[in-house]
């Protein structure tokens, strides 16, 4: 077992330590990691959303591609918050960005989610299933339209339709559960990773 | 209800002990590694077979696009994949990072995964030639696009400050349809669904984090939109174990079914509590 002597493995050793810290009281350690970390993290967005800007825009704009200056404009434009007389021209930027992710996300969403979802959920029993495949498939579509029919509330949920939406709420519940473990699952291999961070880089340990 | 159970309820409810007991689980495992076996998953050998099957100079886009918090589960399974790729050889690797949070993984990356494998250049890739490392794309939906309709127009410089349009790797990736495969580390994997893989007719392989696997990957490989997918340490120690190095996935996966039976003895004892409390709210009426 030897103690890293990098200065690196040190500091990051110590912010685990003093994140962790969370765990027995709120103090000033704690509070200190979680002020660096925050800061850390808004300066390296600071620097990357600045290269961007380096690299998409100004270095074409200067090597002649002229249009590029619509975007500098449009850019620009969302600083006129800072004025009350002008503060309305900053709409125009969010319109842009709102307008184009909306508009692309529509377009594809159709033939992805929708289209290619319903194809995916239909799809044909392949030769040769086990009667655990046929059931596993004929599963989804049936667990489908009672999820869908569960959502409807223009009819009150009594008789065949009250039944029906009864085996969705049971698959809703299903899937949450599963849902459930797996974060929590996620959560506990966050935590191996800092862990391992500690007793093998900076500790030295060796098993 | 008894001072028995109400004892238990409070240490259960502490949250304090609840976490430091599973923090100090966990350092125990990890320190005294039990060595189960591994049992390989059949989804993690796919994924190597079809690593093991790609044609030779075939160009794969790896792209990372997750939150820093994620990579503790992101990263394990990172290490073996891009080692596999790069002691493979005979491809061409372009690794990018798009998305709001992909900057800071892109870092992580080239200091955490090149750190613990070694940089490409250690198993005789060239620099321009045989990997590129095209840096961080901001944005969603129009990135995505731009990306797949114009790769050098969108990216124009590296994370080395070359002009990629220059790089020897680029002559003959133009868009999306140039790439014969990509792997996409992070969430939402209907990003790369929808502007690159299903519009190109390209196969795809998700490495995810363990929380997004049934709402983010099975629906899509369910209908045929993801072709294979690695989840979690656990693929990341089954792959480790088929590449034949054994790292921090393996090491980790002691850990993860330790703290995987805490949590099953606390829902457990929780649901007891519960039982007993009831019987004895009966008892007393």
């Amino acid at each position: 077992m030897a103690i890293s002597t990098d200065i690196g493995v040190w500091i990051a050793a110590i912010m685990i330590i003093a994140g962790y810290s969370i765990i027995i009281k709120n103090t000033v350690v704690f509070k200190f990691a979680e002020r660096t970390v925050l800061g850390l993290v808004a300066g390296t967005t600071a620097v990357f959303g600045f290269e961007q800007i380096i690299k998409l825009l100004w270095i074409p704009l200067t090597e002649g591609k002229i249009v590029n200056i619509i975007p500098l404009i449009i850019a620009l434009l969302l600083f006129t918050r800072l004025s009350k007389e002008y503060a309305y021209l900053s709409r125009i930027p969010i319109i842009v960005l709102v307008a184009s992710g909306i508009s692309l996300g529509i377009t594809r969403n159709v033939s992805t989610i929708i289209f290619g979802q319903i194809k995916g959920m239909l799809k044909p029993i392949p030769t040769g299933s086990t009667i655990f495949d046929i059931i596993g498939i004929l599963i989804v579509p049936v667990v489908c339209c009672s999820v869908l029919l569960f959502f409807t509330y223009t009819r009150e949920h009594t008789g065949a339709l009250g039944k029906v939406s009864l085996i969705g709420r049971y698959a809703l519940m299903f899937a949450l559960g599963v849902s459930f473990g797996n974060f929590t699952a996620t959560r506990t291999n966050y935590v191996i990773l800092p862990l391992k961070r500690i007793l093998f880089d900076w500790l030295g340990l060796v098993v | 209800m008894g001072k028995k159970t109400e004892s238990v309820l409070r240490l259960l409810s502490n949250k304090p002990f609840v976490q430091g007991a599973l923090v100090l689980a966990l350092i125990f495992a990890l320190a005294n590694p039990l060595g189960l076996p591994i049992k390989i998953d059949p989804m993690s050998k796919k994924v190597y077979d079809i690593m093991e099957n790609l044609k030779p100079n075939s160009k794969i886009l790896y792209v990372a696009s997750a939150p820093t918090g994620t990579m503790g589960d992101l990263i394990p399974q990172s290490v073996p994949l891009i080692y596999h790729l790069m002691r493979r050889g005979n491809l061409k690797l372009f690794f990018i990072g798009i998305g709001e949070s992909a900057d800071h993984i892109m870092i992580y990356i080239d200091s955490e995964v090149f750190k613990r494998i070694g940089y490409p250049e250690k198993y005789g890739l060239v620099y321009g030639e045989d990997w590129v490392n095209l840096g961080y794309v901001a944005g969603r939906e129009v990135s995505y696009e731009n990306f797949a309709n114009d790769v050098q127009g969108t990216i124009l410089i590296d994370r080395e400050g070359n002009r990629v349009a220059e790089l020897p790797m680029f002559e003959d990736v133009h868009t999306m349809a140039d790439f014969d495969l990509v792997i996409y580390n992070g969430e939402k994997s209907w990003m790369p669904i929808q502007y690159w893989t299903e519009k190109f007719h390209k196969p795809l392989i998700v490495l995810t984090h363990t929380a997004m696997l049934p709402i983010d990957v099975i629906p899509w490989y369910t209908a045929g939109q993801i072709t294979a997918y690695l989840c979690g340490v656990r693929s990341g120690a089954d792959y480790e174990v088929l590449v034949d190095r054994p790292g921090g996935a393996v090491a980790a996966l002691d850990a993860l079914s330790i703290s995987h039976l805490f949590l099953i003895s606390l829902i457990l004892l929780g649901n007891i509590t519960y039982m007993v409390e009831k019987i004895e709210g009966k008892e007393a009426k």
